[in-house]
């Protein structure tokens, strides 16, 4: 199965068959069809097989999720990872997901809006924290002092209009004032990923990227970084939704259900999310989370 | 055999020498000989037997692995020397089977291609000479696409002449054309023999045009001469069946 | 309609495509030379780097033009060393992997050109006293001029049309580095859908009338079959 995700994977993340995708699902009907038919040999006859739009920074987590759920409940999921926005273009144009995990709350909302998705049924399952990260050691202080210095050359930042890791940097860099001083040297990229890839090859001294993408490269932590506190930013709150087209909801809801689970909710943070206190519930302090980082 | 053997010799009189030895996958080349340094010398044989790649190497467009060639007193080419005269160098003229004339350029910017490029660039009198020779007034300013298989061929009859040859190679310049064609310019190829002062190699594997043009006959078979001289001593060997 | 934005990304995009396909004209006419002349070893391996960009994804080849030509890779050292710094992020950056991306676009009509012409011109050229240069330039590129007019369209067409390159080294900076490509990306990805059609459309008229020109002045098929 995991060979079929990476094959997935690799589609997805390839952004020239994923424009043309976009244009035409047909393609990606393909490779879903190849991956349902190569999974529905191995699992048992009884079992559903949810189809999960998931965008791409939650892979990861969403691997591990996905396969506890399915030693617990027998049903099979299959993923398809892209960007939040391109996932819905295809869920416009008729994708047969049956739940959708967006990175935002835009996507969420106009998909209800266009009565595409069961209203009611949204929720948050992860919070993103923000992380001002350099490859260099001692460049990045714990106060983000450096933003306001000439240390550096190029500073990376996810496209503010195509990725809520890019708002919630504007929205930092608002908050401290510093727009003026850095706005000659910004580079973006289109989704964080990029901006991580930016920052990590050394072609921009540093940049706001993900707390997931420091935890998952180990390496990442020889360099200097700043936790953004929380309230420097709104929270960048993903959702998820399950679709109208859902062919199998109640699975879908079962998902949804195991997606807000104490365990799934540890699992989650132990990738680098957050979750907002609303639905922590009585769970333990989370800031044992992010010790290793200072 | 000692009869051919005593026709391959060379004379005093020949002043174009050469050797050659080339060898490639199914074919080799060993030559050794020389020509006159007047007339028409025909180099007669089958398809295959060499003759072209002997005008070849003549001209510099092979590189044989042994090479001598010399004309006079000038050495063009010795491999034991290495000295080499690239063939921009050489002062020849060559009309190739196909007229091969430049297809960008109309017939009189053929001519003075070569004409510009050995000096010759104020000497007019000569290119209307040539022109005049070859009758191909009519034809200058028309490109190579609207000219007939015989005007091509003596338009680039006439470029090889412009450049003042010390020494014209002709690679059977009339194997590509029809009778009638043929016909239209074996006159000039006439007159050409009458007047020009140049030795002229004539490649051909048709023993009506070397009764018709030559002087002198080279016969090859197999990459070797077989038999060279007048072509008066020679010439049993056009009516030598196996050769054609 | 089209904002000043849209506006600047397309006229960042001329300039960026014109010119790498005057560099890649200037540098790949030599290389496709040596390319239909050569009985080199050496052959093979020279022609497939070329090709290489055919079939690498472009966001490949933009992650890997990244890493090389950063602080750590072969490329940005070099650059940094000669006082050029390192070249992501740039205009000339831009350029530089736009001539990677779109190098065998312009050398393989130029080399079917210069194959299509053969040994023949050139030798009756040097039997009329042309050197190999004065041959080439007198007599190779006249007859290779419609090779010359295919390279230059497809290296333009092709820069016009290159995405997930600029994507990756880009960086998105307006004015400097933001292509109509990545533009109509961003805009598709915004839900910008009108302004996104807008683009395409322009993108998409532009690209009917360079294959439109190109196929009504040469008239003969292209011989390259990635378009």
């Amino acid at each position: 199965m995991k060979t079929i995700y990476q094959s997935l994977c690799f589609e997805m993340n390839n952004p020239v068959p994923q424009a043309m995708a976009a244009l035409s699902p047909r393609k990606l009907l393909r490779s879903i069809v190849l991956s349902i038919l190569l999974g529905i040999s191995s699992t048992p006859a009884f079992a559903d097989d949810l189809l999960v739009a998931v965008a791409s920074n939650f892979i990861k987590p969403m691997q591990a999720i996905s396969q506890q759920f399915t030693e617990s409940t027998g049903h099979k999921v299959t993923l398809s990872f892209g960007s939040s926005g391109k996932l819905m273009a295809q869920i416009r144009h008729g994708a047969p997901f049956d739940l959708f995990l967006s990175a935002d709350q835009d996507k969420v909302t106009r998909l209800l809006e266009k009565e595409l998705a069961v209203s009611g049924s949204e929720f948050i399952y992860a919070q993103g924290r923000l992380v001002l990260w350099s490859g260099k050691q001692e460049l990045v202080d714990t106060s983000g002092d450096v933003l306001k210095s000439d240390k550096f050359r190029y500073i990376a930042l996810a496209d503010a209009k195509l990725a809520p890791y890019g708002k919630a940097a504007e929205q930092v860099i608002s908050a401290l004032g510093i727009e003026q001083h850095l706005k000659p040297r910004v580079v973006k990229g289109e989704n964080i990923s990029q901006t991580y890839q930016f920052v990590r090859t050394g072609n921009a001294d540093l940049g706001f990227v993900a707390l997931s993408q420091v935890q998952h490269h180990p390496e990442s932590l020889k360099g200097s970084q700043w936790l953004i506190p929380r309230d420097y930013h709104e929270p960048i709150d993903q959702y998820a939704v399950i679709l109208k087209r859902a062919k199998h909801k109640d699975a879908a809801t079962e998902f949804s259900q195991f997606l807000q689970r104490k365990s799934t909710h540890a699992l989650i943070r132990s990738f680098g999310y957050d979750l907002p206190t609303s639905v922590q519930l009585a769970e333990s302090d989370q800031s044992c989370d992010y010790a290793y980082l200072r | 055999m000692s009869e051919r053997a005593e026709a391959t010799a060379s004379t005093e009189k020949d002043s174009i020498k050469f050797h050659f030895q080339l060898q490639r996958d199914e074919f080799s080349l060993d030559v050794d000989g020389s020509f006159s340094g007047r007339g028409v010398t025909a180099i007669f044989g089958h398809s295959g037997c060499g003759k072209s790649t002997l005008l070849r190497c003549i001209a510099g467009l092979e590189k044989p692995q042994i090479a001598f060639f010399q004309v006079d007193q000038s050495v063009w080419e010795d491999s034991s020397q290495s000295t080499r005269l690239p063939t921009h160098q050489r002062p020849i003229g060559y009309v190739f089977q196909e007229a091969s004339l430049f297809p960008h350029l109309s017939a009189l910017k053929n001519l003075q291609y070569g004409q510009k490029r050995c000096g010759q660039s104020q000497n007019n009198d000569q290119l209307e000479q040539v022109i005049d020779l070859l009758g191909i007034e009519n034809l200058l300013h028309r490109k190579p696409d609207r000219l007939s298989g015989g005007e091509r061929q003596r338009v680039s009859i006439a470029r090889a002449l412009a450049v003042c040859p010390q020494l014209l190679l002709m690679d059977e310049p009339l194997s590509a054309l029809d009778m009638k064609r043929k016909r239209e310019i074996l006159p000039f190829l006439e007159r050409l023999h009458q007047e020009l002062a140049i030795p002229v190699l004539y490649v051909t594997h048709s023993p009506a045009e070397v009764r018709r043009l030559a002087d002198n006959l080279v016969v090859m078979d197999s990459g070797k001469i077989i038999a060279s001289g007048k072509l008066t001593e020679t010439e049993q060997y056009l009516d030598d069946s196996h050769l054609f | 309609m089209l904002t000043s934005a849209d506006y600047s990304a397309l006229w960042l995009t001329f300039k960026v495509a014109s010119l790498t396909t005057l560099i890649l004209l200037i540098l790949g006419t030599p290389v496709a030379w040596w390319l239909s002349n050569t009985q080199s070893r050496w052959k093979p391996l020279l022609s497939a780097l070329i090709a290489v960009p055919l079939v690498l994804p472009p966001t490949v080849l933009g992650f890997y033009l990244l890493v090389l030509m950063g602080p750590e890779g072969a490329l940005g050292r070099f650059t940094d060393a000669i006082g050029l710094g390192t070249l992501p992020f740039t205009f000339t950056g831009l350029v530089f992997a736009s001539c990677i991306y779109s190098l065998p676009f312009v050398v393989q009509p130029l080399q079917n050109a210069f194959e299509a012409i053969g040994p023949r011109p050139l030798e009756v050229a040097a039997t009329l006293r042309a050197s190999p240069i004065d041959s080439f330039f007198s007599v190779t590129i006249p007859l290779a001029k419609p090779g010359f007019f295919t390279a230059g369209i497809l290296g333009f067409a092709h820069t016009v049309g290159e995405f997930g390159v600029v994507l990756m080294i880009g960086g998105n900076i307006p004015d400097k580095t933001r292509l109509v490509s990545v533009q109509l990306y961003n805009h598709v990805e915004a839900l910008e859908y009108t302004q996104a059609h807008w683009l395409a459309a322009l993108l998409l008229g532009f690209s009917f009338l360079v294959l439109l020109v190109m196929y009504t002045v040469i008239k003969t098929p292209l011989r390259v079959q990635h378009v």
